[in-house]
């Protein structure tokens, strides 16, 4: 311990906490009723406030619409756990009733539907002209979709929900991530809905024999047969079937766009027709079954990360290496990626002939 | 001559290494800078591992495993904004009387706190929600967040409660127990880590993420990680070491060589850990998390407590006593508080980002292992340079300049890279380079920032301790009280454009070319905004280095004048003290003419005083 010092004898520096003016102004601000008073309320107008206002910013509505020169437009559907079928044709209240058949739904907003865990399925009505491909993103449970007769823009064929051009499907738009469970569930004896007064009977159905079919989707796997009048498999269309075995691109088509095929991660084969030219960003990703890849001369654009996290441990290409420097467009990353301490480019084969079989 | 000064060094090191040089003001030992060293190099790489978990979105245990709605977490907030309050009453009056609080207050402060434990528990077990009407319009409203039901509100809301009362309780407990061997920061490492080294093995263990439904998913999940963050494990080795003097330049010292060199484990331990596993695979959480924390948290106790903490301040029974209303209006006589309190609200334009970093790692870049390690550590070593300059910089350029300099920095970076999104966004590779570039850049002028944000921070308490008699740190957080509700308002309004572009629970969303560039630059550009705005209210910090050594001079006396019974509380007289003439901030405006009207004594004799 240092020196007794005598601090009587000492002039020390100013501190407020010794200054009685100073102490005194403090003892009498918190001690103020008044000034506590107004404290209290301000805190707690404010924090009242902000509950009420976020709240009511968080509420959804179970259906979101809004008028566009082009129409009625389905800009949000926040489904419950009770909203298994969701109705896209008239405008309706927040609840999804009173269906206003003087306002018919002409389109439906990007991302509408957006990580919905319930919802089964979707029925569109014949006056609806736009679905955007990002429309129903991440419904994970959905198993169909029904388009009532007399639409002239959309169709359903094996589950898969098409564009039309003069009559004829010429888009895939959107396969249902849960299609393979309808057809389990047909496989143990379910009668497929065909509409969605059928719907009902289905999913009890399913709830009846839920250890069944659960063990027959465990074994799934399907095959989608595109339509010949096909020419572009959609941004999205097939993302995230996981018991997709095989999609048939038949010749005619021209283009898979961004992310077509992302995630089916049961995806064995992928056989790119002798038309095709353009294959979008991430078209295969996450395609780990996939194996062998082949590009045929017609294709003139790959984009970035195409085949990323693909099974294939290289790609072949019928092009030379001079003629795809010179005639295709390559995204960035485009060749897939295997790990070896680091992760390197797969080789890429060129000249090379499809294998049969 | 090098030769005699590395001699002249090495000679000094073991002159002092028991004994610090009290010729020069230093009161640490290089003994204990050893264990400063050893104690945050294991203190902060036991947080490398804990930094790979937390309830939110940017988590990757989260986003890979779980799957949860963005916007319920903004609900969470929702449910824990009018309860934040209560428990920072609570709470101020418990940790700023250092768990030594009157017998009333403390039989009152416990039955609160058991209460909330039981009201909590009750919640969980029984469902609460049965007592509202099922068709009501509160039901239907709670029903129609995101993740969230009627049901998992009371759960959430137990939760709450549960762990507020269970924290209190705990805190009270080893306050008393271990602040009078420990000291006031690092005591809670030794409360914590074995409850912590249990948690992290739920952590990965219990197949929460495995619930089908999302309402149960979400709530069990909050259940399990509040648990988790009940039991913290801050880097407190780092807070002792900047309070382990009251010299000011010794701290400098301290903090920018073994505080700065003891980083360097965190850095080895961030580049090791992803190579170990995939986020995306669960083993990485129940076997490589666990298995970096609890060895290093076990070491960290081995030297945490070989560090003093040397605040000047009256011994713990003639403290000041810190009352509610006194800590709160107190720490509003502070005018530097309610400076920062303008530029946090002004920042709350930002939140609800997403974390930039993350898009550009995980999905333009798409790392993992090695390059995802390498490219980390990278950006994490931004910041090591600056911090050996940054004592010259602070020295040379006042506080004001650097936090504006700091908001200029801000807002011409997120320019660019908003510029960047917007013309290249489609070139991925050369998009993501440019953009980690800038974000490198923009860290490492940063981090000469940082330091100076921390130090003022210390200094802020040392200010508030000046005015007050007490630090009261925790009263601090009294402003929050005013911005909580603003911010909470305004921090919704970037997630909710968020969902509307797309991002909910799916961060594939981000391998969305058009998506990513939505996602990534309306948020920044309200962010510019933020950053321009705030330069303003730091245009009037005038609290610099000539007022803060008055302040510490004041600290001193004062501890001098409580040994001998002088308590500012009880006086009634009989000191001479100089004349303060014009205050600003309760500090002589002429502090040179004050300090030479008193009689202060000499370096010496104020280094012969034992600190507390």
């Amino acid at each position: 311990m240092g020196e007794k010092r005598d601090y009587t004898q000492r002039v020390l520096l100013y501190d407020p906490m010794f200054d009685e003016k100073m102490r005194n102004a403090s003892e009498n601000r918190y001690k103020s009723k008044w000034k506590r008073a107004v404290f209290v309320i301000v805190i707690v107008a404010s924090v009242l406030a902000s509950i009420y206002f976020s709240f009511y910013s968080l509420e959804r509505d179970r259906y979101a619409f809004k008028e566009t020169e082009n129409g009625i437009m389905l800009s949000q559907f926040s489904g419950r756990e009770t909203d298994r079928v969701l109705y896209i044709d008239y405008l309706r209240d927040k609840d999804g009733n009173q269906p206003d058949t003087s306002k018919p739904v002409t389109q439906v907003r990007e991302y509408a539907i957006n990580c919905n865990e319930y919802l089964n399925f979707i029925y569109i009505s014949k006056t609806v002209e736009k679905i955007e491909s990002t429309s129903f993103f991440t419904v994970n449970n959905l198993y169909g979709v029904f388009v009532e007769e007399g639409n002239e823009h959309y169709r359903v064929v094996d589950g898969v929900l098409y564009e039309l051009e003069n009559g004829q499907p010429v888009k895939a738009v959107f396969s249902p991530a849960k299609r393979a469970y309808v057809l389990a569930a047909e496989a143990v004896g379910a009668a497929v809905p065909q509409s969605p007064e059928q719907v009902e009977a289905f999913l009890k159905f399913c709830e009846d024999n839920a250890e069944e079919i659960d063990a027959a989707y465990e074994e799934y796997r399907y095959t989608v047969d595109l339509p010949d009048t096909v020419k572009v498999v959609g941004h999205l269309a097939f993302a995230y079937n996981e018991k997709l075995r095989k999609v048939v691109l038949h010749e005619g088509i021209v283009e898979l766009e961004e992310m077509a095929l992302f995630r089916c991660s049961q995806m064995e084969t992928v056989d790119f027709p002798s038309t095709l030219q353009k294959i979008g960003s991430d078209a295969l990703s996450f395609c780990g079954e996939v194996k062998y890849i082949y590009i045929p001369a017609g294709v003139t654009e790959i984009g970035h990360h195409a085949f990323y996290n693909c099974g294939a441990e290289q790609i072949h290409m019928e092009l030379s290496e001079e003629e795809a420097d010179e005639l295709v467009d390559f995204g960035d990353a485009w060749i897939p990626k295997k790990r070896n301490v680091i992760m390197k480019a797969v080789p890429v084969l060129y000249n090379q002939e499809k294998e049969v079989g | 001559m090098a030769n005699e000064k590395t001699k002249a060094f090495f000679q000094d090191i073991k002159d002092h290494w028991h004994e610090p040089d009290r010729s020069k003001g230093n009161f640490v030992p290089y003994k204990e800078y050893l264990h400063i060293f050893l104690g945050i190099m294991f203190n902060y790489a036991a947080r490398s591992p804990l930094g790979y978990i937390g309830f939110g979105a940017s988590c990757y245990l989260i986003m890979y495993h779980y799957n949860l709605p963005y916007l319920a977490f903004s609900v969470v907030g929702l449910i824990g904004l009018p309860l934040g309050y209560i428990w920072n009453i609570v709470g101020w009056i418990v940790s700023d009387n250092l768990g030594f609080m009157p017998k009333k207050t403390a039989r009152s402060v416990n039955t609160f706190y058991m209460g909330s434990f039981l009201i909590g528990l009750l919640l969980l077990v029984f469902d609460a929600s049965k007592l509202l009407p099922a068709d009501g319009a509160l039901v239907s409203m709670l029903d129609s967040f995101a993740g969230i039901s009627a049901r998992s509100v009371f759960k959430i809301f137990g939760i709450q409660i549960l762990f507020g009362g269970l924290g209190g309780l705990r805190d009270i407990f080893w306050r008393k127990k271990l602040v009078p061997k420990y000291g006031r920061y690092k005591y809670i490492l030794y409360s914590n880590f074995f409850q912590k080294s249990i948690a992290i093995i739920l952590i990965g263990w219990l197949p929460v993420y495995n619930i089908q439904d999302v309402d149960e998913r979400f709530w069990i999940a909050y259940l399990l990680f509040s648990l988790f963050n009940l039991y913290s494990f801050d880097d407190k080795m780092e807070t002792c070491a900047f309070l382990c003097s009251p010299n000011v330049q010794e701290r400098i010292k301290i903090r920018t060589y073994p505080v700065k060199i003891a980083h360097l484990l965190n850095s080895i331990v961030a580049m090791v850990i992803p190579l170990l596993g995939e986020f995306s695979d669960i083993n990485f959480y129940r076997y490589v998390l666990p298995g970096f924390f609890i060895p290093i948290a076990a070491l960290t106790l081995v030297f945490a407590g070989k560090v003093q903490e040397r605040i000047p301040q009256p011994p713990l029974e003639k403290k000041q006593d810190v009352s509610f209303w006194y800590g709160i209006f107190e720490v509003m006589r502070n005018k530097y508080n309610w400076i920062n309190t303008t530029a946090t609200l002004i920042d709350a334009l930002g939140n609800g980002m997403i974390d930039i970093m993350a898009v550009i790692y995980l999905y333009s870049m798409r790392l993992s292992g090695l390059e995802y390690s390498l490219l980390t550590l990278l950006f994490t070593f931004r910041g090591t340079i600056p911090n050996f300059i940054a004592p010259y910089i602070m020295k040379k350029f006042s506080y004001r300049t650097l936090k504006l300099f700091k908001q200029a920095l801000f807002t011409v970076s997120i320019a660019m890279i908003i510029g960047v999104l917007a013309i290249a966004g489609e070139n991925v590779s050369f998009c993501a380079i440019t953009l980690y570039i800038i974000l490198w850049i923009r860290g490492f002028l940063e981090e000469i920032v940082k330091m100076a944000e921390s130090d003022m921070s210390r200094r802020m308490g040392d200010y508030q301790m000046y005015l007050s008699g007490e630090r009261l740190e925790n009263f601090g957080g009294v402003f929050s009280w005013f911005i909580a509700p603003v911010t909470t308002i305004v921090g919704l309004v970037i997630p909710i454009m968020l969902l509307s572009s797309g991002f909910n629970s799916n961060w594939d969303v981000f391998f969305i070319d058009a998506a990513r560039f939505k996602l990534l630059a309306i948020p920044l550009a309200i962010d510019l905004v933020g950053h321009i705005l705030m330069m303003i209210p730091f245009g009037f910090w005038n609290y610099n280095n000539r007022q803060h050594d008055y302040v510490m001079k004041v600290l001193v006396q004062r501890a001098e004048l409580a040994q001998e019974g002088y308590i500012p509380a009880e006086y009634k007289g009989g000191l001479t003290f100089t004349e303060s003439g014009k205050l600003d901030g309760e500090i002589p405006v002429d502090i040179e003419s004050v300090v030479a009207a008193a009689d202060i004594g000499s370096a010496e004799e104020l280094a012969a005083i034992k600190m507390n």
